[in-house]
């Protein structure tokens, strides 16, 4: 993983929270692609369009032994070579084995968040190999040194300025905040790279078995580049991203587009199947399809969780989640942030691990809402907190804090007696008493510390619902008789 | 067991069964007369195809897809020689344009129009018992000097914008992709109304080829500060003639 690993969530939370420009710039993305995502999805997409688009999803999952073989037989009927990873490590030491095999010197990257998963470009990087990220946002945080915090706008928390001196003091340029100025010094950069490199390293948005093609959707052409003019391609897939027909892929298509960036079909739509066809004048001469599981076959034999196997990550919920709005894709630690990431994140690389991803999302339902395959990330997110609170043995989840479950069967204990529930508010009353100001407490002691360090713990009333029910409606009742 | 017999045995012990299902109704999920309306429904007349027309004239403008109407071919011929002429090489040199191996391409009788403008016109197609290999260098080299890549459409679906254009011999991936302006033809009678019609099209082609792609509009991004640019990586213009005769 090439994530930084020093900072923790609360801590990368916190120092977002501060951040006004950061949230201006998600404000912006969020105003514009999210809510006319928003506004697509009621004026364009028809429910019955994502629902059955989710059905398709759900049935691929039922019947993906089927539908990969299919896919695998198609590709491999031209040519092609797939091969089935369990890990990351068996991922990713084939991509290098076949660079070895080429004598590979430069690989150009489509953009893809599965390479980030498995953590390819290390490796590579480690043999001698120079990975260049293609997609301008990637190679803006690539130049950086910096990791990508939104699924389609990777560079979304810097501004033109920190690019601006970035692009002069690596690309030799004069200093300019002008995005089509540094646009067009990007373009020349790496048609250099793409036009010279011997492979190129992609990922895949939807593949269709039906037809044997592998499916990426870019604006920019970088992808199309990198998976024509190398010598070599090979393409990463995460092992649920494909539909078994085409008349599925359309539909699915369709939503990932306007999910992504509220686009009808964005500029580039490249269905790629093979090597280079004899006959063919361009195209690569060796191809190759990683199918990929690192943990989501877990998550396809968890009821819970298959669903979320029908992501088609268009990066929907991050341009619409109040969360990721004021904390940036940084706070999640790891390649997939925002909603999808805060339940994605925990099943791939452990529940405990990323605690506070699913703790830190407020459960308000947005995601869900703009999900265009219906996901109800919120159920899912709730589901990890229940792990994290009871423990998990097929997920390895450890219970986070026992002190947490025995206050609160105490406290279902208390709830249920009249007698003691009276007595405890009693006594609450009179702890309380030296720490209450201005009718909230707002420095507790104790376990309270953490509650109290964000926000006011509500003190007990004065005099309980039940307390006033009694005395007042009683008094109530005697005015009534009288008169 | 090799290794994707042993994946797929995974796959079935996570979902719970032994065997493979039986996927009869799996990949025929699209009711068969569905396909058919879709088919019929892009069988239209002349009259309907104008009508589409005026759909894309909507859909191209904010895609900055510059979109040429010709009477006939000669007309369309006239206007791609004429933006020939007056764009200039991104990348220095001299111009050189690369087209697809196509009969409708061939009739706009480029080289003849060009000749007289220092403008060479090539195709993207091996010579009679080239190696493969070298005609693939050869026509390589070519793609990255040329300014103009001119390729037909299989076809266009109205609302979007988009091209489709399937690779095979003669129609390389490069010639809409690495020139600075890409240039495409596309007779009034291949478009469709929208994406479902243009994939109803594909599902009834009887093989697809290794690679197809959709193409509506030049390369841009909005990745620094959401600001769009076009001409990030791909072409950083595009046209789209309309033989509407």
């Amino acid at each position: 993983m090439n994530q930084p690993k020093d900072k923790t969530y609360s801590e990368l939370a916190h120092d977002a929270i501060g951040n006004e420009e950061l949230h201006a710039a998600i404000r912006m993305i969020q105003d514009r692609i999210g809510k006319s995502a928003q506004a697509l999805w009621r004026d364009e997409i028809t429910p019955e369009h994502r629902r059955l688009a989710k059905e398709a999803r759900m049935r691929t999952l039922d019947n993906l032994d089927e539908v990969l073989a299919a896919l695998a037989e198609k590709i491999r009927a031209r040519g092609g070579h797939v091969h089935f990873a369990a890990t990351a490590e068996d991922a990713r030491h084939y991509c290098l084995e076949v660079a070895r095999k080429h004598n590979i010197k430069r690989v150009v990257k489509g953009k893809s968040m599965t390479s980030a998963e498995i953590g390819v470009d290390p490796l590579l990087e480690s043999e001698g190999i120079e990975v260049v990220e293609t997609d301008l946002g990637e190679y803006i945080i690539q130049l950086a040194g910096d990791t990508p915090s939104h699924i389609i706008a990777p560079c979304i928390h810097m501004n033109k300025r920190q690019i601006g001196k970035l692009f002069q003091e690596k690309l030799g340029i004069p200093y300019s905040e002008d995005p089509p100025t540094l646009t067009r010094a990007a373009r020349k950069a790496l048609r250099e790279k793409l036009l010279t490199a011997d492979m190129g390293l992609s990922g895949c948005n939807i593949a269709c078995a039906e037809t044997g093609h592998v499916c990426l959707v870019s604006n920019e052409g970088n992808i199309r580049m990198a998976t024509t003019m190398p010598k070599v391609h090979i393409a990463l897939m995460g092992m649920e991203r494909v539909t078994a027909t085409l008349a599925e892929h359309d539909m699915l298509l369709r939503l990932l587009t306007r999910g992504a960036a509220a686009q009808k079909v964005s500029t580039y739509v490249s269905f790629l199947g093979g090597p280079r066809q004899p006959g063919e004048t361009d195209g690569p001469e060796e191809f190759h399809l990683v199918i990929i599981d690192n943990g989501r076959m877990k998550m396809l034999a968890d009821p819970r969780f298959r669903e979320v196997l029908s992501c088609i990550r268009c990066g929907g919920c991050l341009n619409i989640c109040p969360v990721y709005g004021r904390i940036g894709g940084h706070a999640y630690n790891g390649p997939y942030p925002g909603p999808i990431g805060a339940v994605v994140m925990p099943l791939l690389q452990g529940v405990n691990e990323h605690a506070d991803l699913c703790r830190g999302e407020s459960l308000c339902g947005a995601c869900k809402d703009i999900c265009p395959v219906n996901n109800d990330l919120p159920r899912m997110l709730s589901e990890l907190r229940h792990m994290l609170a009871y423990g998990d043995e097929n997920w390895e989840v450890a219970p986070v804090d026992k002190t947490e479950a025995r206050a609160f069967k105490a406290w279902s204990a208390a709830m249920s007696c009249r007698t003691a529930y009276n007595l405890l508010v009693k006594a609450g009353r009179l702890v309380q008493a030296p720490f209450v100001k201005n009718g909230a407490l707002s420095k507790g002691v104790g376990p309270l510390t953490k509650w109290t360090a964000t926000r006011d713990f509500p003190p007990i009333a004065r005099k309980t619902f039940a307390e006033r029910w009694k005395t007042d409606h009683a008094k109530r009742l005697n005015e009534t008789d009288n008169e | 067991m090799n290794n994707e017999q042993y994946f797929l045995k995974r796959i079935r012990k996570a979902l719970g069964r032994k065997n493979a299902p039986d996927a009869g109704t799996l990949f025929s999920s699209r009711p068969q007369d569905q396909l058919e309306g879709l088919l019929s429904r892009a069988d239209r007349n002349r009259a309907e195809r104008l009508e589409l027309l005026a759909l894309l004239q909507q859909a191209a403008g904010p895609l900055n897809l510059t979109l040429h109407l010709a009477e006939d071919i000669t007309e369309a011929a006239q206007g791609i020689a004429d933006l020939a002429r007056v764009s200039d090489t991104e990348w220095g040199g001299d111009k050189h344009v690369l087209m697809h191996d196509d009969a409708l391409l061939h009739a706009l009788d480029l080289p003849g129009l060009l000749a007289h403008d220092h403008i060479t016109v090539d195709v993207a197609r091996f010579n009679p018992g080239e190696d493969e290999l070298s005609g693939k260098q050869r026509l390589r080299d070519i793609a990255e000097k040329a300014y103009i890549g001119v390729t037909g459409a299989d076809w266009c679906a109205a609302d979007c914008a988009a091209i489709a254009l399937l690779s095979g011999p003669g129609h390389g991936r490069a010639v809409s992709l690495v020139p600075s302006i890409h240039i495409a033809v596309l007779p009034l009678d291949r478009l469709v109304a929208d994406l479902p019609e243009g994939y109803a099209l594909l599902e009834n082609h009887k093989e697809l080829p290794a690679s197809f792609t959709f193409i509506s509009g030049p390369s841009k991004t909005a990745d620094i500060e959401a600001e769009l640019v076009h001409g990030a990586h791909g072409p950083r213009e595009m046209h789209l003639f309309v033989i509407t005769g």
